[in-house]
């Protein structure tokens, strides 16, 4: 027997239903019951905010926690790999709007989200500068060249490196850049996760050759020069084979 | 294995260097379900020097559904790259419908729940070809059943082989909680299928009528006289001190598991000179 009716009646409890249903199992008092509603919202709020630094704290403990049990009643997780939850907690901001926050918040959120996927992305040796050291440059152009597992791309309207990485690291507030674009790099090319805005040459570089396009030709299309290829494979970027 | 520690990655360093007697950690496995990355270097590196143990809280034993094949695929892959001493889950249920709540919750003590249970148990311990242990859990509402936690329990470890976790916080927050008591309820646990000790720390709740099972304070004296007890019937169990909340510095865990494994250590004198 699958026995529903308590699974049911004390899930709809949970879910901020009365415990008048619950109750029908209870063999004593029901002042438990809401310690494990308290818990499993509190337990979602906490993990949300794990994953979402910046984004916590730019929103205030209070407004960050009205935010996570909104979300948490839309989304609740659906596994126990609690480092995976949250994965549309930016666009539910985006599309929430709440009032009296910054509009950059739901990129923030992307950010938090991306330095999450970095972190905990396969490992995979660097492809190191020594490597293509003395290749033959017109071998050198007809290269593909895969990208670090761990790296990401976050292309934002508004530049928003400079305050996500003031609030995530230092819970300090920075007014975003101006309206003009910024491409963030996110990536792990040791134990570390790492993240700078790009130069616009380095990102037109790179997307290119996230879709597969050999060295030569992303270059052209980028139109940029060696030494912005160099730069970024100094930074460890791209994945040896 | 003497005292363990639930590991935190505020401690990582501090515990691949200690040289701690008897030392071995603890983790949910949950967290270590990733790609790759810091957290899988430093257990590679932990794992080394020191006994692993895998303490699950999402399987949802204690649930209407089967454990998730999925989760039991991504468990059995840490069982084979960590060779883990020990493997353990609980008897509550934490996923419903397709929600996974995280939290550990109750379950009414029927046999039709213990019929349920004991599936799950063996499904689980197929598939991750190891013996696992059941905790007791700790309980904040009475639910109506048709016997005892520590039957269930029993009757469990017949069926399934599997063995126990004695929680002894669990014991007595459960105990204060339901007002029934601690001692009582050891002396129907099933104490020769218990595999490890997890002792912690608790907290009264705002109101002060329950105890709440944080994980967040340093073990109670009322859990430490529990231990003692148990160990004298139990003989030596790998013991861990579990802490979640409110981390201490790692010298400060520390302090509270060299207490525990010089009991341990007392417990195994007695042991040899009885024998």
């Amino acid at each position: 027997m699958r026995d529903p009716a308590f699974y049911d009646s004390f899930a709809a409890m949970l879910h901020g239903g009365d415990i008048v249903a619950v109750a029908a199992f209870a063999g004593g008092g029901l002042t438990g019951f809401p310690v494990y509603r308290n818990s499993v919202v509190r337990g979602a709020i906490e993990v949300l905010g794990d994953n979402y630094p910046a984004v916590r704290a730019m929103s205030g403990e209070s407004n960050f926690a009205a935010l996570a049990r909104a979300y948490w009643t839309a989304h609740p997780p659906r596994d126990g790999v609690m480092a995976r939850y949250g994965s549309g907690f930016a666009d539910f901001i985006a599309a929430e709007n709440p009032p009296g926050m910054p509009d950059i918040l739901p990129d923030i959120a992307r950010l938090d989200r991306v330095w999450s996927e970095a972190h905990l992305a396969a490992e995979a040796e660097i492809l190191s500068a020594g490597v293509l050291a003395g290749a033959d440059p017109e071998r050198l152009a007809e290269l593909t060249i895969r990208l670090h597992p761990s790296v990401r791309l976050l292309h934002a309207k508004r530049a928003v490196h400079a305050s996500w990485a003031a609030a995530r690291f230092e819970a300090r507030m920075v007014p975003a850049g101006p309206d003009t674009g910024e491409t963030v790099l996110v990536w792990r090319p040791s134990h570390e996760v790492r993240h700078r805005a790009l130069e616009p040459a380095e990102a037109a570089l790179l997307d290119p050759l996230a879709a597969g396009i050999p060295l030569g030709l992303a270059a052209e299309r980028a139109g940029c020069g060696i030494e912005v290829f160099i730069r970024l494979l100094k930074d460890g970027v791209f994945a040896r084979d | 294995m003497g005292a363990g520690i639930g590991l935190k990655p505020a401690h990582y360093r501090a515990a691949l260097e200690s040289d701690a007697p008897g030392l071995w950690v603890e983790v949910h496995p949950e967290n270590y379900m990733v790609s790759g990355g810091p957290r899988l270097t430093w257990l590679d590196a932990i794992a080394q020097r020191h006994p692993v143990s895998l303490h699950g809280v999402s399987l949802s034993l204690g649930g209407a559904d089967r454990p998730d094949p999925d989760h039991l695929k991504a468990l059995r892959g840490l069982i084979d790259r960590y060779r883990p001493a020990l493997v353990s889950e609980h008897l509550a249920w934490c996923r419903y419908d397709g929600i996974y709540y995280g939290d550990l919750l109750p379950l009414p003590y029927t046999s039709g729940a213990l019929d349920r249970f004991c599936d799950h148990v063996d499904e689980a311990q197929a598939a991750l070809g190891r013996t696992l242990l059941i905790e007791n859990p700790s309980l904040y509402v009475d639910l109506k059943g048709d016997m005892m936690e520590t039957d269930f329990l029993a009757e469990a470890v017949r069926r399934t082989g599997c063995g126990l976790l004695l929680d002894l916080n669990n014991v007595i927050v459960t105990a204060v909680n339901l007002t029934r008591d601690a001692s009582a309820y050891l002396n129907t646990f099933p104490l020769d299928a218990v595999g490890e000790i997890h002792l912690a720390g608790h907290e009264a709740d705002p109101d002060g009528s329950l105890l709440i099972d944080t994980h967040g304070a340093p073990i109670n004296e009322a859990v430490w006289t529990l231990y003692r007890e148990t160990l004298a019937r139990t003989g030596p169990v790998p013991t861990l001190i579990e802490r979640d909340n409110n981390l201490p510095p790692f010298s400060e865990l520390m302090a509270e598991r060299d207490m525990a494994q010089a009991i341990l250590e007392r417990a195994e004198e007695a042991a040899l000179a009885d024998a």
